[in-house]
């Protein structure tokens, strides 16, 4: 589609719905006529689960336990919709360096010229949870990403990933690291939750890509090994994830965001807390804290 | 001879605002102290688990700057070691551990197996303790385990975390009908004093000579004498530091109390003596017996020296660099017994920031006034730097130091790690007769440039090409 390759890294809190965002963006963006490939950086390794009918790939992590001499193809697989699957892989939990893993990995790719061979228009890496360690700093230190988007919900955890994760990027900036996208809002359902993120997005100077609704369909199809887009194609959360990646590929805007330094992300906390307690701005009475279904 | 301006060339074209790092430091790290520590313990093999290189170098680091002293027998470079490598460091190396033990029981027969860890297993946190203890449960070998992790500290750090380690894990309550006096000595550092066993080996024949055997003393200890070491009357500390938390140890697990005596180098050795005598209860009239005997036979052989010293005129100005121990223990003997004059005194080993007062007020306190520049200090060009600016006559130092003493033209004496000029065995400077061995060996080196003296004397002379003349004459 074009001569450079789209690459992009997404990062958030565990369980925030990362995987499921990356994957539909990658089907999306393949029914858009690019050629994507997909990397999970996570040992958990299920990055690409419902590209693949909810089956787990080898990864390019177990091409080095082995020992055995590496061919891309064992360590790129096809899934759904064209999109190229690649794990990282990792150790067991409790177990080894995750960190140093993701940072190997990447290495084996470059070294295997994986993009060179397979010439991906987009790349998209689905990195693990926080910045808290320089092997997950790697897709944004390392130029292989050009934009990072987190996903974030309205929970203050998620934020706080958010806030870490914008940290790191302005951290690797002045030295040619990859930059800020945007915010994907992520399990918003209600006003309260909108106001929670776009007020975080105003004060760390960022902006939001899209809001994405908490919903049903995604669960289900999850539960079937599919993407939204390939287990509900006409659903109304479908669409979202259709104009999400179409945002993401026409975004050509990254900035060094500004993170709230610990005592102002405290401070901004309770402020909203504070808020919620007194059952201000459309809430139901219930903490920022808590999700809602 | 002019000074000099600036040290970048001398070793390093780095200049202070760049360097982040020590430059040339006069040790290695805590799993370098504690390889050598137990490379020190006769029938004790370390198994090491950390990166491929770790053991090797540091042996080749540790012992061969050390006067090149060398271990045998699966020590030195046949350590078993787990030699990990990335994959290893990413999917973890407890496994590796496993199999490096299993075959090391295989193929090796040891007293004692130590289990010591390096950086990487201590960043990734590979569970040591439960596959050391799933061992020690069959009962087949004896094996004690530590971490000391490079990063944790320097050599003398790594030599208390295996005291520490062998005090919690091997040393048995004392028995009680045993009534001989006794002691345990800590705070020397295999290989990282290079003088370690000669040393050792005074303290204990001045020991010996007040009835009191030395048990756990550094020395090619035993596995039993170690174990029964809880049975010593006094520890003794030979440091300001290092072996004190050993020494602490064990008085909380035993009881055994610890006193703190820097190594004592020649006259020193008599105060030394009174005090763990007196700590002891050892009869005065014993102790004046030893002391007097022992100072006698110091004068006789220092008493030789009379007309070569006063002759030749051998007073210098003496700088030295070295650890905390040696620094005080060289300086008081180079001051108060030999009659040097100590200009120069750059504290190399990283002591902790409390005690810098104490080793200041040491090295402060010498006879005649004598008040001699202190810097405490690990890296190598702040330590040239602060030489070449105070320029001393004579250097007491390590090889390091070969460059700067070159430049600012004055001899040196290598007597701090590394060394790597000299194969030292059994030479050790603690006590009566190390103090000789260390005059012997400064005046060796003075009079290697014997001959400008004499050709100046002959030149007073009306001698017109003196060193002919004298090459004639001899």
């Amino acid at each position: 589609m074009s001569d450079e390759i789209k690459q992009i890294a997404i990062y958030g809190k565990g369980g925030i719905g990362k995987s499921t965002t990356t994957s539909n963006i990658s089907v999306a963006l393949s029914e858009l006529g690019y050629k994507v490939m997909q990397v999970g950086c996570d040992p958990k390794s299920d990055s690409t689960n419902t590209l693949r009918g909810g089956a787990f790939i080898p990864t390019v992590l177990d091409t080095l336990r082995s020992g055995k001499a590496i061919k891309p193809e064992d360590i790129v697989h096809e899934g759904y919709g064209g999109v190229l699957c690649v794990e990282a892989g990792g150790p067991e939990p409790g177990v080894g360096c995750a960190g140093r893993g993701i940072i190997s990995a990447v290495d084996i790719l470059k070294q295997q010229k994986i993009y060179d061979i397979y010439k991906p228009d987009v790349i998209i890496y689905d990195v693990l949870g926080d910045v808290v360690c320089g092997g997950f700093a790697m897709p944004i230190r390392e130029q292989l990403a050009k934009q990072v988007y987190t996903v974030t919900s309205s929970d203050f955890m998620a934020i706080y990933a958010a806030n870490n994760l914008f940290k790191g990027i302005r951290k690797y900036s002045n030295n040619g690291g990859a930059l800020l996208g945007g915010i994907i809002a992520n399990s918003v359902n209600k006003d309260i939750h909108k106001n929670i993120i776009d007020d975080f997005s105003k004060e760390t100077k960022t902006k939001i890509v899209e809001y994405v609704p908490r919903s049903l369909t995604v669960a289900k199809c999850e539960l079937k090994g599919k993407s939204v887009l390939e287990g509900a194609p006409k659903s109304k959360q479908a669409n979202i994830y259709r104009k999400l990646a179409k945002n993401i590929i026409e975004n050509g805007h990254s900035h060094i965001p500004a993170p709230l330094e610990s005592g102002s992300l405290q401070q901004w906390a309770d402020k909203w807390s504070n808020r919620l307690l007194k059952g201000n701005n459309g809430s139901n009475g219930n903490n920022g804290n808590n999700r809602n279904n | 001879m002019s000074k000099t301006p600036g040290s970048r060339n001398i070793h390093s074209p780095l200049t202070e605002s760049r360097v982040a790092c020590t430059i040339s430091p006069r040790f290695t790290c805590a799993l370098g102290g504690a390889l050598a520590t137990v490379w020190g313990i006769v029938g004790a093999i370390p198994i090491v688990h950390s990166s491929a290189g770790c053991s090797r170098n540091l042996y080749m680091g540790q012992c061969f700057g050390s006067g090149w002293q060398t271990f045998g027998h699966a020590r030195g470079l046949m350590t078993p070691s787990t030699s990990l490598v990335e994959k290893h460091v990413i999917f973890g190396g407890e496994g590796r551990l496993v199999q490096q033990m299993k075959a090391s029981f295989e193929i090796t027969e040891a007293d004692l197996y130590f289990v010591l860890s390096g950086c990487q297993v201590a960043l990734i946190g590979d569970d040591i303790r439960t596959i050391v203890d799933q061992f020690k449960e069959r009962k087949d070998q004896t094996i004690i385990m530590v971490e000391t992790p490079g990063f944790k500290g320097n050599s003398y750090a790594g030599y208390d975390m295996v005291g520490r380690a062998l005090v919690e894990q091997l040393v048995e309550p004392p028995d009680e009908n045993d009534e001989q006096i006794s002691v345990n000595l800590f705070g020397i550092v295999p290989a990282q004093d290079p003088f370690w066993q000669g040393n050792i080996i005074e303290i204990k024949r001045l020991l010996n000579r007040l009835g009191v055997s030395v048990r756990w003393s550094g020395d090619y200890d035993t596995i039993d004498t170690i174990k029964k070491s809880s049975n010593a009357d006094l520890n003794i500390v030979l440091s300001e530091y290092v072996g004190v938390s050993t020494a602490e140890l064990f008085k909380q697990k035993f009881g055994v109390p610890w006193i703190k005596y820097n190594l004592p180098i020649g006259s020193e050795t008599s105060k030394f003596l009174r005090i763990v005598a007196e700590a002891l209860g050892i009869d005065r009239e014993l102790v004046d017996l030893v002391i007097d005997s022992e100072e006698e036979q110091f004068l006789k052989q220092l008493d030789r020296l009379g007309h070569l010293y006063a002759g030749f005129n051998l007073q210098r100005d003496i700088g030295v660099i070295a650890d905390s121990t040696y620094s005080i223990g060289l300086i008081k003997f180079l001051a108060n017994d030999f009659g040097m004059n100590p200009t120069f005194v750059a504290v190399s080993d990283e002591p902790p920031a409390e005690i810098h007062d104490t080793i200041r007020k040491e090295i402060l306190g010498l006879d005649y006034g004598l008040k001699p520049q202190i810097i405490i200090e690990s890296d190598g060009n702040k330590i040239w730097r602060a030489l070449e600016e105070s320029h001393p006559t004579f250097l007491l130092a390590g090889s390091f130091d070969k460059r700067i003493a070159d430049r600012l033209d004055i001899p040196r004496l290598s007597v701090s790690y590394p060394i790597t000029d000299r194969v030292i065995l059994s030479r050790g400077y603690a006590g009566y007769r190390g103090s000789i061995t260390l005059i012997e060996d400064i005046v060796t080196v003075l009079m290697k440039d014997m001959h400008l003296v004499i050709d100046s004397t002959l030149a007073r002379h009306g001698y017109k090409k003196p060193a002919e003349q004298f090459a004639k004459v001899i």
